[in-house]
């Protein structure tokens, strides 16, 4: 926690556990043992130690959003976003200059100041115990040999209201000078000591310290330490038997009226008339609870814990928050994309659909408040503007889309090509039906993660252009090429990616379900990948000596990484047809072969073979390619096909 | 009512209140055999059999919730909508409530056969081990579902149905032992006068 924000967005998301665990207390009071009255306590102990709306989700209330519009609101600043990095309040970076800053270094004092306070109050009880007397402790060890328990030193002080136990690391017996305790207070402590309970007591304050302005944190925090006391009474319940039981309820009724100074590492079975009313009642309602409920017990603890700490992922829309500008624009700004893969989805989304609140998901701070500008204007939305630069009408959003040849640029950076089909042909374009199919719209991007988010950096303007949509790949965008010269013949590897989240939406009419484009974001997808590849072979001998070459063939293999030159398998025709002339093939491992026999008219470009494979994830760029080269059936090089500078496009 | 006759109408409603709650048909979206018309049959059972085991006195609050969160539920299911997910803090009270009275009710069950003496064939104890496993299933499907939210691996949908299904098989046996209960307990014709 580094500023006032983000303590509201922890303290708040602990509030809302602690309201279910209210009302569960509440639901299952008669129902469950103090066992499970103190242990559901850990539930909220374990959303206290998780930074709240870590990962993007948010626990039962979304409060990321419902803090970030207060935020918006008051400040009028866009460029930042609550964020807890830790449970705990970290300073605050320089010296306070507005009212939010100094309300956090209020916050921080007043941790500060608190924490303190218990540790004077507890160094105040070390040093009372020290000037003790040591205690005779003949009957502390007479009852810890009866019921089996540890000791510790023990010493009485004068004026103590009751025994109680203190310290964690050399825990001591306090006991009241001249006055004889009971052996069921001195069987409580001991089962604090055993269970070290004290340690429990430590945890609540410092909790306390951290939320000390949350009233209902406080509330819960008493009743875990009341509940701590009520789970000891039952245990001392258990080793007790008939009329010793009542005499017990009497002995705690008897410390009703005691005063209750609370102190960390301290356990005491006198903690207050209010509370030992409460803990009478559950002394009221004990039962040796049967053995099977520790089960359900178990299980109801597990059902609460996982999906508090887990958190929920927000829904994309806003329901009921609609056409409210300032609450749609926060909704969107505490949509993290978590992955690269869903920064990338958020951003074609936002182009496809013109949805200037997806663009919010996927922008850098730096450009929320721009971007706020921009939405305040109305001045037609986002995407509008970016149509008006040149691009025709019409985005197909039926396409999708796809990020061409992303590659990892740096150790959380990412750059592709965002390419999208169009509808129509730019204004005063002529339809060209002999170089390709479609218009497409293409703009290079960089992601980049900020934080726990990642970011989309376009890195040019989206421009129209001619391209070839094809299964797998299309010409008429870059691609990376490797190379290699063995005589007259270049062998030429062309390789390319393309990346999308995976956004089929099925839809139904009742009677048959289709598979459409969905363009709702998937701030957390993962990207699926296909790799195409095109092996040539270029001519560049004299004209006169073509007529040396009636077949040319190649077979290749990708190289990962620094690993040697692999020994390829000898060029065949497939199996089920030996007496094949041209053959070609591939492998979903990057591996293709071909045969081609060279007419009296065969052309410089030699197409030899094409084909690829899909993965999940990103698919990284070979280092290398092994090649085998055959003319006229027999093997004249082995090649290995290096990366050739900036890569070529074919046409 | 005579007592026989109390005993025999509780563990059938129980019965049949099992079949409501196991069993889930849809016409669209809307479900035939709504659940909350289950929960109301074993609100009226843990009312009769109450004069038999007093702890199922203990159940009936909880009952009417998850009757009335499975009536919203139904409701709402008219317009194509569910209240399941739609609140989370709804969700956990009625997760958490859901695990707790099955596990108590089939306990008390188990119980009140052993006290008056129905216990065929060690019904009581397959009761129980059979509240033992749905308990645990149920606690799986949940964390596993968790846990597939939070973790991404293309094998959890399977894993969930996997579990799902076993914890359908362990329902339907329930039911059936709820249905052999009220067998042995066989209503008793009122004298004639």
């Amino acid at each position: 926690m580094n500023d006032i924000w983000s303590f509201l967005l922890q303290t708040l998301t602990a509030s809302g556990v602690a309201a279910l665990l209210l009302l569960l207390k509440a639901m299952f009071r008669d129902k469950l043992s103090p066992r499970w009255q103190f242990a559901v306590w850990g539930v909220l102990g374990v959303v206290l130690l998780l930074p709240a709306g870590f990962r993007g989700r948010y626990v039962l209330f979304n409060w990321p959003f419902y803090v970030e519009l207060l935020r918006s609101a008051l400040t009028g600043e866009y460029g930042a976003l609550a964020r807890v990095t830790a449970p705990v309040p970290l300073p605050p970076p320089g010296a306070p200059r507005t009212v939010e800053e100094w309300l956090f270094v209020l916050y921080c004092l007043g941790t500060a100041v608190l924490l303190l306070r218990y540790l004077i109050s507890y160094a105040r009880l070390r040093l009372a115990l020290r000037r003790g007397r040591p205690a005779e402790d003949g009957r502390v060890r007479a009852v810890a040999e009866e019921y089996r328990l540890p000791v510790c030193p023990a010493v009485e002080v004068e004026g103590l209201p009751s025994a109680f136990i203190c310290g964690v690391f050399r825990p001591v017996l306090a006991l009241p000078a001249g006055v004889a305790t009971e052996d069921k207070v001195i069987l409580h402590e001991l089962l604090h000591l055993k269970y070290r309970d004290a340690a429990w007591g430590l945890v609540i304050c410092l909790f306390r310290c951290l939320h000390w302005c949350n009233p209902l944190l406080w509330y819960c925090a008493d009743r875990a330490g009341n509940d701590l006391e009520s789970l000891c009474d039952q245990r001392v319940l258990e080793r007790l038997e008939g009329e010793d039981r009542r005499d017990y309820g009497r002995i705690l009724l008897s410390m009703a009226d005691d005063k209750y100074a609370r102190a960390p590492g301290t356990s005491s079975m006198a903690n207050g008339g209010k509370n030992i009313r409460r803990r009478i009642e559950a002394i009221a309602r004990f039962k040796r609870y049967p053995a099977g409920m520790g089960l359900v017990s178990v299980c109801v603890l597990l059902v609460l814990a996982a999906p508090l700490a887990a958190g929920t992922k927000a829904p994309m829309t806003n329901g009921g928050l609609g056409g409210f500008d300032a609450a749609d624009l926060a909704y969107a700004r505490t949509i993290r994309c978590t992955t690269c893969a869903g920064a990338f989805d958020a951003y074609a989304k936002a182009v496809i659909t013109g949805r200037f609140k997806y663009r919010v998901m996927c922008a850098p701070l730096s450009e929320q408040n721009a971007l706020a500008e921009v939405y305040a204007l109305r001045s037609g939305g986002w995407m509008e503007r970016e149509r008006d630069q040149g691009l025709p009408n019409g985005i197909d959003p039926s396409c999708g889309y796809q990020i061409y040849n992303l590659t990892r640029v740096g150790e959380n950076a990412y750059e592709g090509l965002l390419a999208l089909t169009l509808h129509d042909l730019p204004e005063g374009v002529e339809w060209d039906g002999t170089v390709a199919r479609r218009w497409m719209a293409v703009q290079p991007l960089r992601a980049e993660k900020e934080g726990d988010r990642w970011v989309i950096l376009p890195r040019g303007e989206l421009t129209a252009m001619q391209g070839d949509v094809r299964l797998g790949g299309n010409i008429g965008l870059p691609a990376w090429e490797y190379a290699a010269t063995a005589g007259d013949f270049t062998v030429r590897m062309r390789w390319q990616t393309t990346s999308r989240v995976d956004s089929r939406e099925q839809v139904s009419n009742g009677f048959w379900t289709t598979s459409t484009f969905g363009t709702t974001p998937v701030p957390d997808g993962e990207f699926t990948s296909l790799f195409d590849q095109i092996l040539l072979a270029d001519y560049h001998g004299a004209p006169e000596d073509r007529g040396k070459y009636r077949s040319i063939g190649v077979s290749s293999m990708p190289m990962w990484g620094n690993e040697g030159r692999p020994e390829l398998d000898p060029l065949a025709p497939p199996g089920q047809n030996p007496d094949a002339v041209d053959w070609s093939g591939s492998s979903s491992d990057g591996s293709s072969w071909a045969q081609r026999t060279l007419d009296y008219d065969w052309e410089d470009m030699i197409f030899l073979s094409g084909g690829g494979s899909s993965r999940e994830g990103l698919i990284d760029l070979p280092a290398a390619y092994a090649a085998d080269l055959y003319l006229n059936g027999e093997k004249t090089a082995e090649l290995t096909l290096r990366p050739v500078e900036g890569g070529t496009s074919l046409d | 009512m005579t007592e026989p006759n109390q005993l025999h109408d509780g563990l059938s409603q129980a019965a049949w209140g099992y079949f409501f709650v196991t069993f889930d048909f849809n016409f669209g979206t809307v479900s035939v055999l709504p659940r909350f018309v289950g929960f109301l049959l074993l609100l009226y059972a843990a009312g009769k059999l109450s004069d038999f085991r007093r702890d199922l006195k203990l159940l009936r609050p909880l009952c009417m919730l998850l009757a009335c969160f499975h009536f919203g539920d139904w409701f709402l299911s008219w317009g194509g909508q569910s209240l399941d997910g739609m609140i989370p803090f709804l969700d956990l009270v009625v997760t958490v409530a859901t695990l707790y009275f099955h596990f108590q009710f089939l306990t008390d069950v188990a119980a009140l056969a052993e006290e008056c003496q129905l216990d065929d064939d060690n019904l009581a104890a397959k009761i129980r081990s059979h509240r033992t496993a749905y308990t645990l299933l149920v606690t799986a499907v949940d964390l596993l579902y968790c846990l597939s939210q939070a973790l991404v691996w293309e094998w959890w949908p399977g894993i969930i149905i996997f579990v799902g299904i076993i914890t359908c098989i362990i329902a339907l046996l329930i039911m059936a032992d709820l249905f052999h209960l009220r067998r042995l307990a066989p209503r008793m014709d009122s004298e004639p006068q």
